[in-house]
């Protein structure tokens, strides 16, 4: 399982590929509070960055691997890093 | 040797299929159309009739048909997978015809190398098919009655009231089933009344283009509603769910109630759509004694391992019994896995599951 | 001309008359849709770059062949003369593209080949005016929108990863296309993004990376202006000198070296009074450098790295020629270039496997006459392909051909005077099949003007050493050969254990390694001239380490220290001293008077400064 909700954050690790996007909404409809941990992700597929797209929850680590570190982040202008 | 007997107007085709036929070491004779077919139907004996669906003069149904009558014995269709052929096919499989292959040279078909392999597996496979012979007058009617009808379905006698039986349900039905399904399907659904207590999704293997077909198909036999899911959708009592072709279909939960859902087919199963991945997600959201298994004809083993799973956390499951499956692969894999609570012939499926869950 | 584009265009050229190449193979063995429109796209794409130079004849060639394809698309023309034609067209695009490396000009007389292979495809050459694209000044960068189609997923399309791999991308937009709506409804499968990019690289390469979504993408090229965008973009990308990354890597890998000094340091505090804290301390910023030093170690590798693409797609052509020259009939396949490894690998790899690949042609396939005789297809079937295996790669040159028979190599090797009689006699048959990698034993008389320039195998088997790699052959006489390069992918760690024997230490690689066991003299059983254990219900014969390296035997410990390696399917246990450390490390090939040293993988610095001989297990115990 690459998604878990721990508390009040979906923490994302591995690889989140496009089985795991439904896992993925079904977390964010069942913990509407919920904010993003993406530390521990190492790649993501675009269904998953469209729900968190769509759903807008703040992220509070962005990733470290290389691509998604360069391109994700600043790409998802919106859903800038908050802190805790 | 296997003999088999090709059924098609085109030259070209006869040969294509003939060439692969032989080399996979079938002994292969030809006919041209309807005629000629019922006629090396009685001198050859084939073992298979693998039958064009779009023939001129006598078609492929009217040669199925009186094929099932007068000389029973498995036959393939060839069919193209443009949604009249869809709808075509499904007929011929209600009537008895027991798996279909896609016709070569079509702009939806298959090249040629990937075309000669699944020619003659399900070719092998229908020569140890078990051919329903004595298919009910009734179904037969029954099945020319909706044949190309799908404009204008016939609702006869049924009369549905949608707000009555609808609601959040309290329990599911998974239905997972390949070759030879429509056929079962068509008999085991249309037995389930309309008040039939809970929602049933079903995962029969095929492509896209037919589950539309084969759900607005079974909308007009059966009492319950039947819908394809081509979008998340809440589930809702009365309606059964089918899965759209070559992707999956999964369970989820949203704030409003359970939903199912088309999802892009996964690396991790074979077939698709997938009875394992459907089962394993209704697990995931309802207990197991609020979930039922029914696993029918189909080659391989999809569905067995989450349904024997289901079984051992509580839930109910019933498999098709050997005497009445086209192929008795999958529910064969749920029997050897110890996993089957019933195993029931396909007339008896529909009784035992309003047993089950009617009382 | 722009000189500054041409090395690119080189590289993206091959890519393209290789990708057209394979869909004209495909198209003759009948009609296939997606080969016709994937050629029709190599093409087109290959005649828009070619525009970009100043190569009139090449240009107008690819127009009409361009025009002939998509005739045939719309089913406008199917002349059976056709594909010859424009197999024609393709092998001559990719000479072209030979002379524009050697001379960044095309030789005199482009105009007549272009003439008489324009009247092969029935084309005349369209007019000169309307032919070109516009060219503009290079560019600041190319714009990507990216729209993918709404049931993408399920088609298996990741649009995330298909942008992912579009070169030189500078800066990623991702967006709805449409509002999301009511999220109780939302569908998690229906694709409802747009990517919107920047891109340093050419346009060829971003479209060649988005080709197979071509339907769903717009490109527009930004135009050179003083935004402070472009000059962003421009610095993204650098062109440095090979040695300063040289340098850099050496400097990475003494790092590495100096880092393990700090585990020494740990241990010595661990031993003084109170030393207890600083240890932990040492020991937890080791980790931390462990960790830094290996991305670094990583990044730097990568930036050494490079497709095998490149060199595999010169072969086609060539290998064509040669069968073409020789009368025979060879379906080709290449499969692996997207295999990454070290660019002094990549360069070095050119003249062996093009020996291999002619030997293969001259002396393993048959003609077509003698196949069909020996009741095979007409054509042969020679491939090349690559994967990467762990931290190797593996390049593999296979032919159905006639297969080496090891009784006539032997022959020929004593004919020679490679070998005596009594040599002879004691070789099986693989042993006698490496006889053809000794030096002299092709020589003029066996080989034809192909294979024959003086170059043996023995050169490849060399060539293959210097890069630290090894040729392994595998044959059967009347079903073919293989040719087996195993070459390091270079700079990546490998882990490695290392043992002590006899005083010495040694380093095994650990992906060789089962386990590791100890076993009371009193479990071993004698086995013919050997000794052997059971373990897990298996036997497992036993080797001493000091015997493989020629040392002495210690004096016999009541308890053996086994290390168990699985040498092919077979497990072997190696005696050794002690198990002493594990460690990640660069592996160097061995070079000067050890270069083709037996059983030695290459050798790794040591944190104090010594060097540990690397050992390859399979070589020494199989």
């Amino acid at each position: 399982m690459s998604l878990r909700l721990d508390g009040d954050v979906i923490r994302f690790e591995g690889q989140c590929r496009v089985e795991d996007t439904e896992t993925l909404v079904a977390l964010l409809h069942k913990a509407p509070e919920a904010k993003l941990d993406l530390a521990a992700c190492q790649g993501m597929h675009a269904a998953v960055v469209q729900a968190m797209l769509a759903f807008g929850r703040p992220v509070v680590a962005w990733p470290t691997e290389g691509f998604l570190k360069d391109h994700l982040a600043p790409a998802l202008a919106g859903l800038r890093p908050t802190k805790l | 040797m296997t003999r088999i007997l090709v059924v098609d107007d085109s030259a070209l085709v006869r040969r294509v299929l003939g060439e692969i036929l032989r080399e996979g070491d079938f002994e292969v004779e030809f006919a041209r159309d309807g005629v000629e077919a019922m006629e090396r139907l009685h001198a050859f004996k084939p073992d298979v009739v693998t039958l064009d669906v779009e023939m001129p003069g006598m078609d492929g149904l009217e040669v199925l048909d009186r094929i099932m009558v007068e000389r029973p014995c498995p036959v393939v269709m060839v069919s193209s997978l443009t949604s009249e052929g869809a709808e075509t096919t499904l007929t011929a499989l209600e009537l008895g015809a027991v798996d279909f292959v896609p016709k070569p040279g079509g702009v939806l078909s298959l090249s040629a190398d990937e075309l000669a392999p699944r020619l003659i597996d399900t070719v092998a496979l229908a020569a140890k098919a078990r051919v329903r012979s004595s298919l009910r007058l009734v179904e037969r009617l029954r099945a020319r009655r909706t044949t190309g009808a799908a404009g204008a379905r016939k609702r006869t006698s049924v009369t549905r009231s949608t707000s009555s039986a609808s609601g959040a349900p309290s329990g599911l039905v998974v239905i997972g089933t390949s070759t030879g399904g429509p056929a079962a399907l068509d008999v085991v659904l249309s037995d389930l009344p309309e008040t039939f207590p809970w929602p049933v999704l079903v995962a029969q293997h095929m492509p896209a283009s037919f589950t539309g077909s084969l759900a607005a198909r079974l909308d007009g036999l059966c009492a319950l509603s039947v819908v394809e899911v081509t979008a998340p959708t809440l589930i809702e009592t009365g309606v059964v769910y089918v899965a759209r072709g070559d992707a999956d279909m999964i369970v989820s939960r949203r704030s409003e109630g359970l939903v199912v859902l088309p999802a892009p087919s996964s690396a991790k199963h074979r077939w698709h759509p997938s009875v394992d991945r459907l089962m394993v997600s209704a697990m995931d959201h309802l207990a197991a004694d609020r979930l039922a298994g029914v696993l029918m004809t189909g080659m391989g083993n999809d569905g067995a391992g989450a349904m024997a799973a289901l079984r051992a956390a509580g839930g109910r499951t019933i498999a098709e019994s050997e005497a009445s499956a086209v192929v008795w692969g999958m529910p064969g894999e749920l029997v050897r896995a110890d996993g089957a609570d019933f195993v029931e012939d396909l007339d008896d499926i529909a009784g035992r599951l309003i047993q089950m869950l009617m009382r | 001309m722009n000189d500054d584009l041409l090395p690119h265009f080189l590289i993206e050229g091959r890519d393209l008359t290789e990708q057209a190449a394979h869909d004209l193979q495909m198209l003759a063995r009948g009609p296939d849709k997606i080969a016709l429109d994937s050629c029709f796209r190599a093409i087109h794409t290959l005649k828009g770059s070619a525009a970009l130079f100043d190569l009139p004849p090449m240009v107008r060639l690819l127009h009409a062949a361009e025009d002939l394809l998509g005739a045939m698309r719309s089913g406008a023309t199917a002349d059976p003369a056709a594909l010859p034609a424009l197999i024609e067209v393709v092998d001559q695009t990719d000479r072209w593209l030979d002379e524009l490396a050697a001379s960044a000009v095309l030789k005199t007389g482009a105009e007549q080949v272009e003439k008489r292979l324009a009247a092969l495809m029935g084309r005349a050459p369209p007019p000169e005016a309307s032919d070109t694209d516009p060219v503009t000044t290079r560019l600041g960068g190319v714009a990507i929108r990216y729209t993918p189609r709404a049931d993408c997923y399920f088609a298996g399309d990741d649009p995330l990863a298909i942008i992912r791999a579009v070169p030189g991308l500078v800066d990623l937009r991702i967006a709805p296309r449409e509002p999301f709506g009511d999220l109780a409804r939302y569908d998690p499968f229906t694709c409802n993004l747009v990517m919107e990019a920047v891109s340093t690289a050419e346009r060829g390469a971003v479209e060649a990376a988005l080709r197979l979504v071509a339907d769903q993408v717009v490109l527009s090229e930004l135009a050179q202006t003083a935004s402070v965008e472009t000059v962003e973009a421009e610095v993204r990308t650098l062109r440095v000198a090979a040695e300063r990354v040289d340098h850099l890597s050496d400097l990475t890998d003494e790092l590495v070296i100096a880092k393990g000094g700090l585990a020494l340091l740990a241990a010595q505090a661990e031993r003084l009074a109170e030393g207890h804290v600083l240890a932990q301390a040492l020991r937890a910023q080791q980790a931390r450098l462990d960790r830094l030093v290996g991305e670094l170690h990583g990044t730097v590798g990568r930036i050494r790295q490079a497709p095998l693409a490149p060199l595999f797609n010169r072969f086609p052509r060539l290998v064509r020629e040669v069968a073409r020259s020789l009368g025979k009939t060879v379906s080709f396949e290449v499969e692996g270039g997207e295999t990454e490894v070290d660019k002094a690998v990549v360069d070095g790899l050119y003249e062996p496997l093009l020996h291999v690949l002619r030997n293969a042609l001259d002396h393993g396939i048959e003609t077509p006459a003698m196949r069909e005789a020996s009741g095979k297809s007409a054509a042969s079937a020679l491939r090349l392909s690559a994967r990467s295996a762990g931290d190797r790669v593996v390049i593999e040159v296979i032919d159905d051909g006639a297969g080496m028979d090891p009784r006539r190599i032997q022959d020929m090797a004593l004919a020679r005077g490679l070998i005596d009689e009594s040599q002879a006699a004691a070789l099986d048959d693989r042993a006698a099949l490496e006889l053809i990698f000794l030096p002299g034993f092709s020589t003029a008389a066996t080989a034809s003007d192909l294979s024959g320039r003086g170059v043996g195998m023995d050169a490849v088997r060399s060539a293959v050493a210097r890069l630290g790699g090894r040729v392994e052959i595998a044959s059967q006489v009347g079903k073919g050969s293989t040719i087996r390069l195993v070459l390091p992918i270079s700079m990546a760690l490998t882990k490695i254990m290392v043992v002590t024997c006899s005083g010495e230490r040694f380093g095994l690689a650990i992906e060789g390694v089962a386990e590791t066991a100890r076993v009371a003299i009193g479990q071993l059983t004698p086995v013919r001239d050997t000794e052997a254990f059971v373990l897990r219900d298996q036997v497992v014969p036993l080797v001493h380490l000091a015997d493989l390296v020629g040392a002495s035997r210690p004096t016999r410990p009541e308890v053996l220290r086994v290390v168990v390696a699985k040498v092919g399917d077979e497990s072997v246990g190696i005696v050794v001293d002690a198990v002493v450390d594990r460690l990640d490390a660069t592996i160097r090939p061995m070079s000067g008077l050890l270069v083709n040293a037996p059983g030695v993988n290459g050798s790794t610095l040591l944190a104090d400064g010594t060097v540990l001989m690397v050992l390859d297990l399979q070589e020494l115990v199989g």
